[in-house]
């Protein structure tokens, strides 16, 4: 048994005739955030679920807290908080019965499962809609509570299945929020998702799964510095500065995608140097750039450059 | 710039500003589970709380049984004047029993419904990720239906006494026990609906099946007219049908005229059937989830 807190070797899961997880291994050491990307069908949720104890392994091992997650799958549930991608609680009761219930039946006393409910609640500010029925609340406020249900215990390790899909942009930012705090107490988190800017945010590593293989994994950064490429899109207000910082850019030996309708100038660069070299020489010839872009990789840039040059 | 946007997720929220004040101390819960009859019980009153959230659904449970009282006394009295009914016996005092069974019949139904539904929208997902035994969903399930059965079946009797003039020459003892059969009838039928929630995983495959299911149960029986006015067909397959007896023993005891037999076979065999459901409905529940 290592000591780190999530622990996968060779983890293989087949449906079927389905291979839904081939040879996945990684770990994640405690107070870890590990970022799990990948489209739909990768194989996150999957991974997920093997790990929470709901879905038997085909092939490999695994361990959570220091527990085979088949064999001591019932240590395993008493030491984690899982949030899925659906709002896993009765819709029928209030946000607070549905924490009270939960704690209950995690072995609180009343007065415990009472208490514990109550500092929740407070904790994501949402002690004013408590008593309503968790039907009535909007999609935010229902990711709140089920993230709010996932660590009434005090988990040692906290699964996110894509916390955030389906969120607009201020419930979105509201969860990182929560999350980071999460991790700043020390929590070991798993999370997945599909965004690399919310990897990217919230978590030190990242595992890239394409098609239950991982194909990369390293840190934000370190991933995004493996894609080497980005996009910068140089604007213009005139013609004839365009055309001319067009010809310039060609010289230089830049991959450009020119747009004439906008005056727009489209690089490809392999370094942050590599623009300041173009504008180095537009300026020179007094070629003033009018906008300026810069494209982050996307996780379809991150992809592209794994799958293609596995 | 990324530092800044990472600050800016991390500070001005008013959430923050709100948890700062409480911070839960993160390891110092140590809970450790606990018992199955705990387990069932917590998750039996959490199903009546939703009632108590929703006094709508009692309402309903008992709005039906009620009309179907009404359509039917109305349709049907004419019955009570024909050869094959027994003489001095109201037509209410006749229905009233089988309209009993038909409503918990009705609860057992959407229980199964409402698991369906709970294994769609993740719930039980997150039973499945907590220290608890599968079975436990389900027999908090099955209990909290008794309860609401129980609700339901003294509303009924209520209001057919108030609004039907009706009375139970079996007097409240006969009542009581009437009830009591259509409770266990209805518990354990409702497994019947349980295990195929359990299996099927659809909401809506179970409702379209229930009707089907409700519809060939309650017309099968003595449940409207007597044994003797079926044809001959429909009455062989009466014999075979739970429903007859439950109906015959409760009507029996509310006549004040018990029949001992069709009290045991009710009672037998409701739980000849009660039993294999259940083991089926947790085999079914035990299943992983998503490979349906």
């Amino acid at each position: 048994m290592s000591g780190d807190s999530i622990e996968v070797s060779k983890v293989g899961k087949v449906f079927g005739s389905v291979r839904a997880l081939n040879d996945v291994s990684l770990s994640v050491s405690p107070g870890g955030v590990l970022g799990l990307l990948g489209h739909n069908g990768a194989g996150k949720s999957t991974l997920i679920n093997i790990l929470s104890g709901v879905l038997e392994p085909t092939t490999g091992t695994a361990t959570v807290a220091g527990f085979d997650v088949v064999s001591q799958a019932s240590r395993v549930r008493r030491r984690i908080g899982v949030a899925g991608q659906y709002v896993a609680l009765d819709e029928q009761i209030s946000g607070r019965d549905n924490l009270v219930l939960i704690a209950r039946l995690l072995g609180a006393s009343r007065k415990e499962a009472r208490e514990r409910t109550h500092e929740l609640l407070e904790r994501f500010g949402m002690t004013e809609s408590a008593d309503r029925a968790v039907r009535t609340y909007s999609g935010g406020m229902r990711r709140r509570i089920d993230l709010a249900a996932s660590i009434v215990g005090g988990p040692e390790v906290l699964f996110l299945d894509e916390p955030t899909a389906g969120l607009d942009p201020e419930s979105r930012a509201e969860l990182w929020a929560i999350v980071h705090r999460l991790t700043e107490e020390g929590v070991t988190v798993l999370l997945t998702t599909q965004y690399l800017e919310e990897a990217d945010r919230l978590s030190d590593q990242v595992v890239l799964l394409s098609r239950g293989h991982v194909v990369a994994s390293g840190s934000p950064s370190e991933l995004k510095r493996g894609v080497g490429r980005r996009k910068a899109s140089l604007g213009f207000n005139e013609r004839e500065r365009f055309s001319a910082a067009r010809d310039e850019v060609r010289r230089m030996g830049l991959v450009a995608d020119i747009g004439e309708a906008n005056f727009d100038i489209d690089i490809t660069i392999a370094s942050p140097r590599d623009l300041g070299a173009v504008i180095h020489a537009l300026e020179e010839r007094n070629l003033g750039i009018d906008r300026l872009r810069l494209f982050e990789p996307s996780l379809e840039d991150v992809y592209l450059a794994h799958v293609s040059t596995r | 710039m990324n530092a800044a946007t990472k600050r800016s997720v991390k500070d001005p929220m008013t959430i923050d500003a709100r948890a700062r004040r409480s911070t839960v101390p993160w390891k110092s819960v140590s809970w450790r589970g606990c018992s199955v009859p705990l387990q069932i019980h917590i998750l039996t009153t959490r199903a009546l709380r939703a009632l108590w959230m929703d006094p709508k659904l009692v309402l309903v449970s008992v709005a039906s049984p009620l009309v179907m009282l009404l359509v039917l006394s109305q349709v049907f009295t004419s019955i009570s004047e024909t050869r094959s009914f027994p003489g001095g016996v109201d037509y209410i005092q006749f229905l009233l029993p089988a309209i009993m069974i038909m409503g918990v019949l009705q609860s057992g139904m959407g229980s199964g419904a409402a698991l369906g539904q709970e294994i769609k929208n993740g719930f039980v997902h997150r039973m499945r990720t907590l220290p608890v035994w599968p079975g436990s969903v389900l027999l908090g399930r099955s209990a909290s239906d008794l309860v609401r059965s129980l609700i339901q079946l003294s509303a009924l009797s209520t209001a057919a006494h108030l609004f039907f003039s009706f009375h139970a020459p079996g007097g409240a003892v006969g009542m009581a026990v009437a009830m009591l059969i259509a409770l266990m009838t209805g518990n354990c039928l409702g497994w019947v609906f349980i295990a195929m929630a359990c299996w099927f995983r659809n909401a809506e495959v179970m409702q379209t099946f229930s009707g089907l299911a409700m519809f060939a149960l309650m017309f099968g029986t003595n449940a409207f007219v007597p044994l003797d006015g079926l044809p001959d067909w429909l009455r062989s397959l009466s014999h075979v049908n739970p429903m007859t007896y439950a109906i015959t023993a409760a009507r029996g005891w509310i006549l004040g005229d018990p029949d001992m037999s069709a009290t045991l076979y009710a009672v037998i065999g409701s739980a000849v059937i009660a039993l294999p459901c259940a083991l089926l409905a947790v085999k079914g529940f035990a299943r992983p989830l998503g490979t349906n």
